[in-house]
């Protein structure tokens, strides 16, 4: 079923993918057609019957072209080709009811473009995980106990990161819950694998030792992304040296900041190297428990209860030990975050530094706008994060251009140069006042993404300047709030 | 002698401060065609275009004129200005200008990176009146000026006002300009967002090495202290023709005048070296 599924997605993907250059239909006699695409340089398709289907070399509205297609070369019809696409909506029993959290960050949408390969392995560093929940088990691959007893002193089987206590299976199963198996719910990166990793005991806590250990050993054993729902006390050496051994080894380390609603996130979150996740409401706000302050890098649902009347909005449903259940906390925000980097190794972004870029350049900004110490850099958004990294690779970008535009928080620009070289960028007022500058080594026929904050800036026209090897392009950007 | 007024010109120049753009005026980019050629940097000259940079000079510009200057600017910025000031007595000169910029050609882009396919352009419209005056016969001269904006940023309108300040100082061939810009500028936008900016204050100077060639300069701090500058000269080859030369950022600009007995015609180009963009500046003026 899971095989079906995967070749059925990959197929919806290949066919309705969308790195999508702008198609136009037009229609007329053959020679005015032949002339139109001859004159305005426009690349043919295909024939549909009657029409036919061309490529522009800019982008243009339509209706500017309508006049010159109709007046110069004779055409009858000149038309935007609409983009269609298939609306994938899993049949996993509690999906469509309960979890509005998937729905929040895309998952019809993106889901056409990856829902994870099975090469790619998420370590959920927490209580371990049910072994056997039949949401959870097609996707668990061989994990770890690093905890010698539990609390009431009977001894763990290292081999054996079983949960007993809960929280380690709900964070699994927002991470990569089957999907459309008819059953229970469905995760964030439903393609990739589960590595269990057993360091809280069964009353929830555990030690640093024991969490570096198993940092370590997910490292080690090929994890690609560490999803840790653990926070509290403050850093600890061998803690922040285990966090550091797996980045250096290209985990992508992802934490949650802790639900004590203070102005300081927890470690591990704080690490330079660990992308801090607090978690935001059914509005998008930072939920009221959540930590924030100095190192906030992004939000992702993980509900509030405090938001009103108990309904499902305010909660975050995946599966619980043999069963499904719904919780709140930073905690649940954590592996929405590590499925979405999961999903963006599987689309073949490696580079740990690289994934969080893409991860919270493309966050829906929420709270103050632009970056702000509530929400980092906004609310995750998975299907606005593979739409980039498609478009990281996508060798149709003939020129550079900024995104989103208007903007209000960080805006990027695509390029992608003709010749490998440095590349600088700078951000320019209109004025012509420098503001910001970035450079990066540019691969030839490889699109470079550079990201602007411009929180610090008022409204207004702001040029985003690429010197490189091809040349200097300038593209307008607009800044509204 | 000679030289030592240049040395003290010049050290005044160091210590100069100049107004740093704001949201609707083009302080960088200059306005009249006839200030474009030698770097926007002669805001003490006694011409009818000058409204503005420092209107307090004004009071002492020989005559009422008007002006109309308009600049096709690289990458899809254009501006237009009409500007009068006018002679009454008792030493007072009203002024008044209307300017109208835009910017086009954005690609309208969502979040997720994809091109909707459409464009979309914004635009300013600005007034701005006052007067100048000058003391007695005294070569000291003040304007007081307020504007009021209208901005359409595509999804998003506003409109401001401000009040600007200037003070003015001839001493022979050496002359001092002080301002404040923008004071009580307060912007509101149609979300209901309200913004103020924060006064900028100004002093500029200039020195008239001869009756045909004259140097202006100006250095400029914004708040965090970043450095900007423009220097310009001026050279008189003929009553009917003066050309110009003139940086601002390091962005070379240079132009001509030529006057037809009251008509005054100012051509002007400013090459903008970052983004290798250039920005051209017609000017006509009148004098009566």
């Amino acid at each position: 079923m899971k095989k079906h599924l995967i070749i059925i997605l990959a197929l919806i993907s290949v066919l309705g993918f969308c790195a999508r250059p702008v198609r136009y239909i037009i229609k007329g006699d053959p020679s005015a057609v032949s002339s139109f695409i001859k004159g305005e340089s426009a690349e043919f398709i295909k024939k549909v019957d009657t029409f036919s289907i061309i490529i522009m070399p800019e982008i243009r509205r339509a209706e500017d072209l309508s006049d010159l297609a109709i007046e110069k070369y004779g055409l009858d019809l000149i038309e935007k080709d609409q983009l269609k696409k298939v609306n994938f909506i899993p049949n996993d029993t509690y999906y469509g009811e309960y979890q509005w959290n998937m729905k929040r960050i895309g998952f019809e949408n993106y889901s056409d473009i990856s829902i994870g390969d099975p090469s790619v392995i998420v370590a959920v560093v927490d209580t371990g995980i049910d072994l056997d929940h039949p949401d959870l088990a097609a996707n668990l691959v061989t994990g770890r106990n690093l905890i010698l007893a539990d609390s009431e002193g009977n001894l763990y089987s290292p081999a054996n990161p079983d949960d007993d206590h809960g929280h380690g299976t709900h964070c699994a199963g927002t991470v990569g819950a089957v999907a459309n198996n008819n059953l229970g719910v469905v995760g964030v990166a439903p393609g990739v694998s589960i590595m269990p990793i057993k360091v809280l005991a069964d009353d929830g806590y555990g030690y640093d030792s024991d969490i570096a250990e198993g940092i370590r050993w997910a490292a080690d054993n090929g994890a690609d992304v560490l999803s840790m729902s653990i926070g509290g006390g403050t850093g600890t050496t061998i803690l922040a040296e285990a966090v550091d051994y797996a980045y250096g080894k290209g985990c992508v380390v992802i934490a949650a900041t802790g639900n004590e609603g203070k102005s300081s996130i927890d470690y591990p979150s704080l690490y330079t190297n660990v992308i801090a996740v607090g978690a935001s409401d059914y509005s998008d706000g930072r939920s009221s428990y959540s930590n924030y302050g100095e190192g906030m890098d992004i939000v992702a649902p993980g509900g509030d209860p405090v938001d009103g009347p108990a309904n499902w909005n305010n909660w975050i449903l995946s599966t619980t030990i043999g069963d499904y259940g719904g919780s709140s906390g930073t905690s649940m925000a954590c592996p929405h975050v590590a499925g979405a980097a999961a999903l963006l190794v599987s689309l073949g972004f490696t580079n740990p530094d690289q994934v969080k870029l893409l991860l919270t350049s493309t966050a829906v900004d929420s709270g103050d706008p632009g970056y702000d110490l509530e929400t980092g850099h906004g609310r995750l958004d998975v299907f606005n994060a593979l739409n980039v990294a498609v478009l990281e690779t996508d060798p149709g970008v003939k020129a550079a251009y900024c995104f989103p535009n208007p903007f209000s928080g960080l805006v990027n620009v695509v390029y992608k140069p003709e010749k490998s070289g440095l590349i600088s960028f700078t951000v320019f007022s209109e004025f012509m006042d420098k503001l910001y500058s970035d450079e990066r080594e540019g691969t030839a026929g490889t699109n470079v993404i550079f990201s602007w904050d411009s929180v610090d800036e008022v409204n207004g026209v702001f040029f985003l300047h690429i010197n490189g090897p091809d040349g200097k392009k300038t593209v307008r950007g607009l800044r509204i709030r | 002698m000679k030289a030592l007024k240049i040395c003290i010109f010049i050290i005044f120049l160091t210590l100069s401060v100049f107004p740093y753009s704001y949201t609707v005026d083009w302080t960088n980019v200059p306005i009249s065609a006839s200030q474009a050629g030698s770097g926007g940097a002669f805001a003490l000259s006694k011409e009818w275009g000058n409204v503005g940079y420092n209107p307090s000079v004004l009071a002492v510009t020989p005559g009422s004129g008007i002006t109309f200057s308009g600049g096709m600017l690289s990458f899809g910025r254009s501006l237009m200005e009409l500007s009068g000031a006018f002679k009454i007595e008792k030493g007072i000169s009203p002024f008044i200008s209307l300017r109208y910029s835009s910017v086009g050609g954005f690609e309208e882009a969502l979040q997720d990176g994809s091109k909707t396919g459409d464009t979309f352009s914004v635009s300013r419209f600005m007034f701005s009146g006052g007067f100048a005056y000058r003391f007695g016969r005294a070569p000291l001269t003040a304007s007081f000026g307020f504007k009021y904006f209208l901005e359409d940023l595509y999804e998003l309108s506003s409109s401001g006002y401000g009040i600007k300040v200037n003070l003015s100082v001839f001493v022979g061939k050496f002359s001092i300009g002080i301002g404040a810009d923008d004071l009580v500028q307060v912007i509101t936008y149609d979300s209901g967002r309200e913004e103020e900016t924060k006064p900028v204050f100004t002093v500029c100077s200039a020195y008239a090495v001869s009756d045909a060639l004259q140097l202006s300069g100006v250095f400029i701090f914004d708040m965090s202290l970043k450095l900007n500058f423009r220097a310009g000269a001026r050279y008189r080859v003929n009553e009917k023709f003066r050309l110009s030369i003139g940086t601002n950022n390091y962005n070379i600009s240079t132009g001509f005048q030529y006057k037809v007995k009251d008509i005054i015609l100012d051509y002007s180009l400013q090459i903008e070296r970052a983004f290798s963009g250039i920005n051209n500046f017609i000017g006509i003026s009148y004098g009566f």
